[in-house]
């Protein structure tokens, strides 16, 4: 007798790659763990290391000079000057100048304005802090006490701590993407998603809450905020012509005036008698195109310049499988439509890394007709409307979305314009599973 | 020569079909001769989904029994649980998305390996899905767009 539990085990192991799609492997999750462990790994002791350096080198000697070394005076005793020094890309500029303390009973010459040895690329900034000392005169100085022969002019040099940020950025990161590669590690996946979901602020069981009734759907109300003329809801549409005309009026609109510009500066040349006929020859199939794009879109302008906008209304949203629902057609404009078709569409679609690259893959899994009409007329004072009856097929799947997966409906409208171009526009609808009780979900029956 | 631990997990149920809102319940237990090496256990029910797309999980009821915390939980002995189940997403065997519905047990060792067992159940009845003939008018099917 077959045992009512199943007896299965199965190991975690490092997988090399992830699905064959077509020829191609797709990358291991677990090799590109390994790969941003060496990663963050590598940040961790570049910053740790140039934390060590920057520390021994710089913070910690200007961290004397603000906290031990000892205020005196002193006396420029030469002419302050300037030194350059000239590098491979640009020249840095050093005020050089020499001053006279005293400190301990002894007499030192001090030749450091600040103890980084600071250089400018700028040098007015040199010329500046060179003209702030004169011959002769008094300015305070600081001295190291363990060895006086050290001192410098300005104490207050505020670059070693700016340059702790460096390895602090790098330390950031290496700590950030180790302790995130390591909870990945020891984390199951089921554990993260769990994590993910508190940190979401969805809480498991949490009843009041709408994206726990119904999860892995779309939002509603998004699609059902639109209150309709007729019915309760008017349906939102996925894509507008209107944008597609506007996009290529704007890439029309730029590169004219790219042209243009380039024409202006050709033209003027030649009316100065300096003809640039390489210029001018250069530029006119960049012209032609030009030409061409305001043509098309003169076309495309005209062609729509009749269509009006859609409209579909239904009395109730998100809708449910297996039941009936009111549904409104409206089409506006000033047209005569060949055919005009309305559709109910299921569509999936998911979304894969292939290589560097995301695809999306769709696929139809439901389509059924929900009204059809031949030689239509739509004139600008009396739109097109029609009344009909939608009928969500009982077996149809639910609307659902994750990161790289959806199940999407629509109705589907495709007409084809009497001499003019057609047009195709989608409404999203929201399919929830049926039978759900305590649903506040359902919109108001019309 | 000492065997293998093995997950067993068991669903008190007629059927590895249930509606939306039933309550899942089951049990499981762990056949091991060592129950001492088991760090903890983690329950999950959850959903995953499969097919040409990048594989998305989502859980809808997770559990940890630690026996790290000083209270040892003897693994071998059968072990509960119960949770009732969502409105969505359901059980959906699509062209190129398919919905998985499983309770999963992961048991962790104190080496710090770990391993698990799986017991699929299928949520609501939603038919499987097939491909439409293209049609003249709509060329969105099969359609595949590089971003």
């Amino acid at each position: 007798m077959r045992s009512p539990f199943s007896l299965h085990r199965r190991r975690a192991r490092l997988r090399f790659h992830r699905k064959k799609r077509g020829t191609r492997l797709s990358g291991s999750r677990s090799l590109a763990s390994v790969g941003e462990l060496f990663l963050f790994t590598a940040c961790l002791t570049v910053g740790a290391v140039a934390m060590g350096l920057i520390v021994y080198w710089f913070v910690l000697p200007q961290w004397r000079v603000n906290r031990h070394f000892v205020r005196t005076n002193c006396q420029v005793i030469r002419h302050p000057g300037m030194k350059k020094t000239t590098g491979k890309d640009a020249s840095l500029w050093q005020p050089t100048i020499t001053y006279r303390y005293r400190a301990n009973g002894s007499t030192y010459i001090g030749r450091n304005y600040d103890l980084l040895d600071s250089r400018y690329p700028s040098r007015n900034k040199a010329e500046a802090i060179k003209d702030s000392f004169k011959l002769g005169q008094q300015y305070p100085c600081w001295y190291d006490p363990l060895d006086p022969g050290t001192s410098v002019l300005f104490s207050g040099n505020p670059l070693a701590y700016w340059l702790l940020l460096i390895p602090v950025a790098f330390l950031a990161i290496g700590f950030g993407g180790l302790g995130y590669t390591l909870w990945q590690f020891t984390t199951s996946r089921e554990r993260r998603a769990a994590l993910a979901q508190q940190a979401a602020g969805r809480e498991l069981f949490d009843e009041d809450q709408d994206e726990t009734k119904l999860p892995a759907i779309p939002r509603i109300e998004g699609v059902s905020g639109s209150p309709g003329t007729t019915l309760a809801y008017r349906l939102p549409i996925a894509a507008r012509m209107g944008w597609q005309l506007f996009a290529i009026a704007i890439g029309t609109a730029c590169w004219n005036a790219v042209v243009a510009l380039f024409v202006f500066l050709g033209i003027r040349r030649v009316l100065a008698g300096e003809a640039d006929w390489i210029l001018l020859v250069a530029l006119l199939p960049f012209l032609i195109a030009g030409i061409w794009l305001i043509v098309h879109l003169t076309r495309l302008f005209w062609k729509m310049s009749g269509i009006g906008p859609t409209r579909i209304e239904i009395c109730s949203h998100p809708v449910r499988p297996g039941e009936t629902y009111k549904l409104l057609f409206v089409q506006t404009g000033n047209m005569l439509l060949d055919s005009l078709n309305v559709k109910l569409e299921c569509e999936e679609e998911s979304v894969f890394q292939q290589g560097t690259n995301s695809i999306t893959a769709s696929r139809v899994v439901c389509r059924q007709d929900v009204f059809e009409g031949v030689n239509i007329s739509v004139d600008a004072g009396q739109p097109f409307e029609h009344h009909h009856t939608l009928m969500i097929p009982a077996s149809a799947m639910h609307s659902f979305i994750s990161p790289h997966n959806r199940i999407s409906w629509r109705l589907s409208v495709t007409a084809r314009v009497n001499k003019r171009a057609g047009y195709h526009r989608d409404f999203p609808l929201i399919v929830i599973p049926g039978k759900i009780e305590s649903d506040t979900h359902s919109g108001a029956s019309a | 020569m000492t065997k293998e631990s093995a997950i067993c997990i068991r669903l008190i149920s007629d059927s590895d079909h249930f509606d939306l809102g039933d309550t899942l319940s089951g049990e499981f237990f762990v056949d091991t001769e060592d129950p001492g090496s088991i760090r903890a256990v983690e329950i999950s029910v959850l959903w995953y989904t499969e097919g040409k797309g990048e594989e998305d999980l989502d859980v809808h009821f997770f559990k940890r029994i630690g026996n790290d915390n000083g209270d040892f939980v003897d693994m071998r002995q059968s072990q509960g649980f119960s949770t009732a189940l969502p409105t969505s997403p359901l059980s959906y065997d699509g062209v190129i998305v398919k919905i998985h519905w499983c309770v999963r047990i992961r048991v962790f060792l104190k080496g710090g390996r770990d391993f698990s067992s799986e017991r699929s159940f299928w949520l609501g009845r939603v038919p499987r899905g097939q491909a439409v003939e293209a049609q003249q008018d709509c060329s969105a099917d099969d359609a595949e767009q590089q971003h």
